[in-house]
């Protein structure tokens, strides 16, 4: 396959050229600076299918797509020479809001189901970087996970069954459309932040709740990052707590606190006055209720911490560190005092009782490299793990993004062999190289 | 009824047991030999001391050679190395509780029993997790975690006696999973011996660590995968408020409309229970509760949460079933007091066993607002079979749980129960439901499996059998159709028969 011109001609006897992505737009499909041969936005599962047999027979690399927008996420791919869209597929939003289910094809947006959803009072509770624009099969795909996980858990914790398609065409379904399923192994979650490197997920089928009927967010200042984290770590274990509670440290060290009470009006009436019996005796700045705008505009900030002004030239490093709740401010001790060591400005958001936190770097690009290892070297001591999230693409040539995908690698890497025998999709982009 | 699975896998890798046999006629040297891991006192092997182990909570039953006592990893793992090495078939087994056949011997081999790994290793009150051995008991866990004011969630109706490993291989539910979700919500990392041996950890203590979730396709794999050997689940805090309330209705369909209001007025209770009219008079005769007799159904609520949630929920409930209809609703707040509501739904099983000496116990799941069509079609099997079909379901989530009353010692009717059993499961999968919702497949469903699932769907469960598994030493004939793996597990002789003893 030598050039992009051969490989459309090929493409051609495939797939009507409509589908094809015009080349001198080829460029916006790049995947970290890959330039693909081809896009295709198949518009049937069909054509989907037969252009994924001949990709497999062909040993095409293909890179599955669904908004784009976390096309970032991963290492930077060994090889592009397909890219495939899911978002010409049919979209169809099959809801049930008396079995509390839906059946959403991947390529719909995640606002356009949450609107659907709403008409019957309820919503998918998650919140994903740049959810809204995303498909749901590029939030199953990578599963990153936003600040109402604490409360109401991972997008993992809703999904019932799955459609997808293997590297070679075949379609396959696991799961089903009930809230309570033992009808064979549970291969759903194997494709949860697999990256798309098992399948392209097709059709998700997914448990919703109900909306809750009000949502009110305290703020709080603290002096010092420590009493921020005893604090929320106290505030979460409560049965008085909120479904987000999140830090914001500024590079100036300003300490920032809020917690997102949502349910009903007497729940989170109980909730926001405990929460500020709680606040008031461990602070010197009284908290307060701030208003639905300032609410929303700061949960947006926190959502798409490193997302929202990502640029691939810029120079922005996002790393998400997770470890155990309990170790989390010995973790932070330890990420704060390398980077004022090496005056490298950091920022952080950090959810104590999720155990993760997610560090902004500026100006760190040329020695990344030293920084992961030595964060990875913290981390692993406290049982943890840290991944780039988000990084300039020339940054990321020199480093393995995921880090240590624990003792399961063996296993992982004959999974992959099992399901993608051919090694078609995604390849080099995810853990170990997987 | 069923369409056979006649695709054969291409696979290199066989399940060499048939040609051998050598570790029938060697079993004396085996049970030296796994004395030799185990010690003499944990391994069982006489005859009439094997017959217990030939059982679950399943009619099929499956005679193992031994049955192993280990009492760590090491020996687990020694176990395995030497059943690998002679071709034998191991079957973990807990409790002993399941009903689908999973903890059967049924190509006989090694039983490999995980109740003496009964540890709780570790309760970690500031990380909300358990770090603990297969063997310990469901119940046990939520009381040890009680003293930091935590608990377990999953709450299968065994859950005085089933093991933690046996939920998890099982993916085990129960009553309260309608708020909480069921075991694979609750278990983040496991420790796990493969069928070669090796020892590995899989999961952390938190989720987020990237790679394949791995855990997540252990749990419910039914023991085909591997012999889990501790775990790290997630314990919740106790709720601060739970009340209970009691309905009854003059029918089903007027219960199912009040389940229909509660989830249509956006409350999540942990717990809707359905109990019908055979069930009602069974345990009104058995435990004399002051049931009305012409109760047609009575509905089973649970809310719990902070005071004023379930104050504010439990007044909403009550409306709703009095605007259903309800004859009469009782509620309580107490612990004592609840505990009375449930008794009866609690000791329902065992009322119904007053009704005749055997009973099928079905377990199926449809889209909850299909439920009363779909009993509809239940009870017109009963009718059309002769069969009395009582009725217990966890109608919040659509799973129901037929049970079929017959007599064993009447010609014919064993197999009359099993044909109605499985037109059930038939209509729950027309329905839009499934084979399981909380039992799972093991011997009882295996070849129910593609009503459901096509070739392609199955052929990708192997891959990941063959990923974990590829001897097919572990626990073999569950799960899949006679013929969907190169062994064609009809071949091995089955040393036990159906019909000893008695039914559960």
């Amino acid at each position: 396959m030598s050039s992009p011109n051969e490989f459309q001609n090929e493409l051609s006897k495939l797939i009507m050229s409509s589908r094809l992505v015009p080349n001198a737009d080829l460029h916006s499909f790049r995947v970290d600076g890959c330039v693909p041969k081809a896009v295709v936005m198949p518009v049937s599962e069909r054509e989907l299918s037969e252009l994924l047999a001949e990709a497999y027979r062909k040993e095409w690399a293909v890179v599955p797509r669904g908004s784009g927008h976390s096309l970032k996420v991963g290492n930077s791919p060994l090889k592009v020479d397909l890219v495939v869209g899911t978002t010409g597929l049919e979209q169809s939003i099959d809801y049930s809001p008396s079995d509390l289910t839906v059946t959403v094809g991947a390529g719909t947006r995640f606002h356009e189901l949450q609107s659907n959803l709403a008409k019957g009072g309820h919503w998918l509770p998650i919140d994903p970087p740049l959810g809204p624009v995303r498909t749901i099969g590029g939030i199953l795909a990578t599963n990153l996970v936003g600040p109402l996980s604490f409360g109401y858990g991972t997008v993992r914790d809703y999904l019932l069954g799955l459609r997808v398609v293997g590297p070679d065409g075949t379609v396959t379904k696991n799961g089903g459309r009930v809230v309570k399923n033992v009808t064979g192994f549970d291969l759903t979650k194997l494709h949860i932040g697999a990256l798309g490197t098992l399948g392209i997920i097709l059709e998700a089928n997914l448990k919703v709740m109900p909306l809750p009927k009000c949502d009110k967010t305290i703020f709080v200042n603290f002096d010092r990052w420590q009493t921020g984290i005893q604090t929320f770590m106290l505030q979460s274990l409560s049965s008085y707590n909120g479904q987000a509670v999140e830090l914001i440290v500024g590079a100036d060290g300003d300490v920032k606190g809020y917690i997102r009470f949502l349910g009903s009006e007497s729940s989170v009436a109980a909730r926001v006055e405990e929460a500020f019996k709680l606040l008031t005796s461990s602070v010197t700045n009284p908290p307060r209720i701030i208003t639905e705008k300032q609410a929303m505009d700061v949960w947006d900030e926190i959502q798409n911490f490193g997302w929202g002004d990502y640029s691939e030239n810029g120079d922005d490093v996002i790393i998400r560190i997770g470890c155990s709740p309990s170790k989390i401010g010995s973790v932070i001790k330890d990420m704060f005092d390398y980077c004022a060591q090496n005056r490298y400005p950091i920022e952080i958001i950090a959810s104590p009782a999720r155990g993760v936190f997610k560090c902004k770097l500026k100006g760190i690009t040329s020695v990344l490299t030293e920084t992961v290892t030595m964060f990875r070297k913290t981390t692993a001591r406290f049982g943890g793990y840290a991944v780039v999230e988000l990084a300039p693409v020339k940054a990321k040539k020199n480093i393995d993004v995921w880090g240590d995908p624990g003792l399961g690698i063996q296993l992982m890497r004959r999974l992959k062999e099992k399901l993608d025998p051919n090694g078609i999709f995604n390849v080099g982009r995810y853990v170990e190289g997987i | 009824m069923l369409h056979k699975c006649k695709f054969i896998k291409q696979s290199n890798i066989c399940f060499s047991l048939i040609p051998s046999q050598e570790w029938v006629l060697n079993t004396h040297k085996l049970i030296n030999e796994l004395e030799g891991i185990v010690g003499k006192s944990s391994v069982i092997h006489h005859p009439d001391d094997l017959l217990v182990f030939a059982y679950d909570g399943l009619v099929d039953t499956g005679t193992p050679q031994a049955v192993v006592f280990p009492t760590s990893t090491e020996q687990v793992s020694k176990v395995l190395t030497l059943a690998n090495s002679r071709n034998i078939p191991v079957t973990p087994r807990g409790a002993g509780t399941g009903l689908s056949g999973g903890a059967i011997a049924h190509a006989g081999g090694i039983e490999l029993s995980l109740t003496r790994m009964s540890s709780i290793l570790e309760i970690d009150p500031e990380n909300r997790t358990a770090l603990v051995e297969p063997g310990v008991v469901n119940l046990d866990l939520s009381t040890a975690a009680s003293a930091h004011g935590l608990y377990f969630a999953p709450d299968p109706s065994s859950q005085r006696a089933c093991t933690i490993g046996g939920n998890v291989a099982e993916n085990s539910g129960g009553p309260h999973c309608l708020k909480y979700g069921v075991t694979t919500n609750h278990v983040l990392a496991l420790e796990v011996v493969l069928e070669d041996g090796s020892v590995l950890w899989l999961g952390d203590a938190y989720r987020g660590r990237p790679g394949y979730d791995l855990v997540g396709a252990l749990v419910g794999s039914e023991g085909m995968l591997g012999v889990f050997t501790k775990a790290i689940v997630s314990l919740l805090p106790s709720p601060e408020s739970v009340r209970t309330l009691l309905a009854v209705f003059s029918d089903i369909d007027l219960a199912s409309n009040a389940v229909s209001k509660v989830i249509a007025s956006g409350l999540i209770p942990t717990a809707m229970e359905m109990m019908d009219a055979l069930t009602i008079r069974a345990v009104e005769k058995a435990m004399n509760f002051g049931y009305p007799k012409d109760a047609g159904a009575i509905l089973l609520i649970e809310v719990d949460g902070l005071e004023v949630e379930v104050i504010d929920a439990m007044e909403q409930i009550i409306e709703m079933c009095y605007d259903s209809g309800a004859a009469a609703v009782k509620h309580a707040s107490e612990s004592k007091d609840r505990e009375m509501l449930w008794a009866g739904r609690k000791g329902a099983l065992g009322a119904l066993g007053a009704l005749a000496p055997n009973y099928y116990l079905v377990d199926g799941v449809v889209p909850r607002s299909k439920l009363t069509d779909v009993l509809q079609k239940v009870s017109e099997i009963g009718e059309q079979y002769g069969l009395p079909i009582a009725n217990v379901l966890h109608a919040g989530d659509g799973n129901l749980h037929p049970l079929i009353v017959f007599d064993e010692r009447q010609k014919g009717k064993k197999e009359q129960a099993m044909e109605a059993g499985a037109k059930i499961v038939e209509i729950c999968v027309n329905a839009g439901g499934t084979l399981t919702g909380e039992h799972g497949v093991g011997l009882e469903k295996k070849d129910f499996m593609p009503l459901v699932f096509n070739e392609e769907d199955i052929s990708l469960m192997m891959k990941l059998k063959d990923t974990f598994a590829p001897t097919g030493l572990l626990n073999p004939g569950k799960m899949f159709p006679d013929g969907s793996s190169c062994a064609d597990f009809r071949q091995i002789n089955i040393t036990g028969t159906a019909g000893l003893g008695s039914w559960i």
